[in-house]
């Protein structure tokens, strides 16, 4: 689908794209950072009030440092795997403004991945400078450089995959009037079965066992896991991801080509 | 009487924002249908959040599971019925700001936030109201309310849909200084609203269980501080709320209050400034100053509006004659100078009047000039001319007829 000779053109939109989202710095931080950060600090009392009835507390082998490091580093994960949005993506399709790229020698695929790519940059600038605030206020527990890496290696590979899911649910947008609702439907989902708001160990043994052969443990458990040390099947995870992402790729691709016989220039 | 016709008018008007809302929501059926979905699973995946902590643990501070989701439903019943009231609009704001339609909502000849706040109806949301409400009285029968907490619960629930639609209120605010008010309404409303809300609340609950009794007590002693010593502020505030929803003048409009007199400049929150009309009441001149009134003022003075007729206004001055005088003969040159001064605008005026009359529901006054006697004292007599003229134009008009009757009537005067 990546066409490499274009490395020029993917180049300048990634800049371009770069400059727009860091143009509005306010409305960045309102739109991307301010809500996971809201998110972190309610979480992060609540737990505290949680385990503040006995400090020698363990809920499912997490004592309360442990589970503080669990949603910090759910915070910083939530930054990288699912920060992009692709809010323009449906609209380009409803308003018509898809009709320039079916003309230009860049596609529609090539230009909101190179947005993606230029949003990730930024979004890592930022986790990096949240884990760095993180690790300096003694929220996070230690770490090894090696778990880091490998964790945020995993997170921009899931990254991936929750990008071709945000880019299925805009194709959606060739028969629906508005596509805000399924990628709401899907954040919500998203976040409560990831374990983002609650470790899978506090859920059902038989709702996880379902979830581990679903994409959605993989947004925000494993790499959590990961990064905190534990022991995890990284070659399941990437063998699943993977799967999604391929099953993905082809379904967009699909949905695409039969959405464009419906296309007319004047939007859906 | 009059504020009963408005109400009347208000809810006929919102009554048709409703069937609108409703045409516009079932016929789009996938997107209505999935609203529906999107809302059951907030609740779904809300409860269930609840219920699987409650799996490891007992109580969170000194509430246990039932409280807990008796309180996340009284959330989620608030949260629904803003859902159907207020969500659309809020939403429909940033866009309006952003590609300048309020423009068009503000021009609008009502409360622009009546018309922008009240706007859109989410029928979908009502949907699933039983499903809350039947939640809502199950807990609230299991945590063993009372008869007179289930008397209150209503007012409860009103109370915090109103500080939520007031907070939000002030989130909206800053629409008009970021690009993109989704940045603080989707994301924040959506996925904050989802989970945060719910779980704020868990721990504010849970942190500060034993100290909000003491900070309920100390909050009276703090707010009562608060109020003495940002009384005049307040009163400020205040009157500026008064004079918002009352609209006793607009921009540009005369008006006379406690001895100032002037055109209404700029309004805010909590002053009004004028460009001063002087001196005294008998000119309309400007002096050149601007004055900033205290907008505490409008709460006990009365305010005069003399653009009230909007573009023409009946203009009223006197002529004094002593009693020798001949005053027959003044008061026809009088009628016939002012019949000639305000002849190129007469009809103009008589149409604008006829207009005010019927929005206002007066009976129309009469435009033709027209002079009375008003008997001073023993030696002198008044002429009190009663003029229609363009409400920039009431000095002019008045200068003009009296420097034309008074070289008419005294036509040896040297200079």
């Amino acid at each position: 689908m990546i066409n490499y000779q274009n490395t020029l053109k993917w180049w300048q939109t990634i800049k371009i794209s770069w400059v727009k989202h860091t143009a509005y710095r306010l409305n960045f931080f309102l739109q991307i950072i301010g809500p996971a950060l809201v998110f972190f600090f309610v979480k992060y009392n609540l737990w505290t009030s949680i385990f503040n009835q006995s400090n020698e507390t363990i809920i499912q082998g997490y004592n309360l440092k442990q589970m503080i490091t669990y949603h910090a580093w759910a915070f910083i994960i939530s930054l990288i795997a699912q920060g992009h949005g692709s809010w323009n993506l449906s609209e380009d399709i409803r308003m018509g403004r898809i009709s320039s790229y079916l003309i230009y020698p860049f596609n529609f695929w090539e230009f909101h991945t190179a947005s993606f790519l230029s949003f990730q940059s930024i979004q890592l600038i930022i986790a990096g400078f949240t884990l760095f605030l993180f690790s300096f206020l003694n929220i996070i527990a230690p770490f090894t450089t090696q778990l880091l890496l490998t964790g945020v290696l995993f997170t921009l590979y899931v990254s991936f995959f929750w990008y071709l899911t945000q880019f299925f649910t805009g194709l959606l947008a060739f028969w629906l009037e508005e596509t805000w609702i399924l990628r709401v439907m899907l954040q919500i989902i998203a976040v409560f079965l990831s374990g983002a708001i609650i470790p899978l160990e506090l859920y059902p043994e038989w709702l996880v066992d379902i979830l581990n052969f679903t994409p959605f443990p993989y947004l925000s458990y494993y790499p959590i896991q990961i990064m905190m040390g534990r022991e995890v099947s990284l070659i399941n995870g990437i063998g699943i991801i993977g799967f999604w992402i391929v099953f993905l790729i082809f379904v967009n691709r699909l949905i695409w080509k039969r959405g464009l016989k419906l296309y007319t220039a004047a939007g859906m | 009487m009059k504020y009963l016709e408005q109400l009347k008018h208000y809810f006929h008007v919102y009554r048709k924002f409703v069937s609108t809302s409703i045409a516009v929501n079932t016929s789009f059926r996938t997107s209505f249908v999935l609203l529906i979905v999107m809302d059951f699973i907030t609740f779904l995946t809300t409860i269930y959040s609840i219920d699987f902590i409650y799996n490891h643990i007992e109580t969170i501070g000194p509430w246990g599971r039932n409280e807990l989701l008796f309180f996340a439903l009284f959330m989620l019943t608030i949260d629904n019925l803003h859902m159907i009231l207020f969500s659309e609009s809020f939403w429909a704001l940033s866009f309006d700001i952003k590609s300048g339609a309020l423009d068009f909502t503000i021009l609008k000849p009502m409360n622009t936030i009546f018309s922008v706040f009240f706007r859109y109806f989410r029928p979908s949301s009502c949907v699933l109201t039983p499903l809350y409400l039947f939640y809502l009285i199950k807990y609230g029968n299991l945590v063993g309310l009372g008869a007179i907490d289930w008397l209150l619960l209503p007012l409860f629930i009103f109370g915090g849909l109103t500080i939520l639609v007031l907070i939000e209120f002030c989130f909206c605010s800053a629409m008009f200084w970021v690009t993109e008010g989704i940045g603080i309404k989707r994301k924040w409303v959506v996925h904050v609203r989802n989970y945060s809300t719910l779980i704020f609340i868990i721990g504010l609950v849970a942190i500060w269980s034993t100290e909000l009794q003491a900070f309920a007590l100390s909050i009276v002693a703090i707010a009562a501080a608060l109020v003495i010593a940002t009384k005049e502020l307040i009163l400020c505030f205040l009157g500026g709320f008064l004079r918002a929803s009352n609209h006793p003048f607009s921009i540009g409009d005369r008006i006379e209050i406690n001895n100032y007199r002037g055109d209404v400049i700029d309004t805010n929150l909590l002053t009004t400034k004028i460009m001063e009309i002087g001196p005294f009441n008998v000119t309309h001149q400007y002096t050149g100053r601007a004055i900033t009134i205290p907008n505490s003022i409008f709460l006990n003075t009365a305010v005069v509006n003399e653009s009230f007729m909007d573009r023409y206004v009946l203009h009223v001055f006197t002529i004094p004659f002593r009693k020798e005088e001949n005053w027959r003969k003044a008061e026809k040159m009088i009628l016939e100078i002012a019949n000639q001064e305000c002849a190129p605008y007469i009809e103009k005026a008589r149409a604008n009047m006829e207009r005010m009359g019927r929005k206002e529901g007066l009976d129309v006054p009469s435009v033709d000039p027209r002079v009375t006697y008003h008997v001073a004292s023993f030696e002198e007599i008044k002429l009190v001319i009663r003029i229609p003229s363009p409400s920039t134009q009431k000095g002019r008009a008045e200068h003009s007829i009296t420097k034309k009757f008074l070289e008419s009537f005294y036509p040896h005067q040297e200079d």
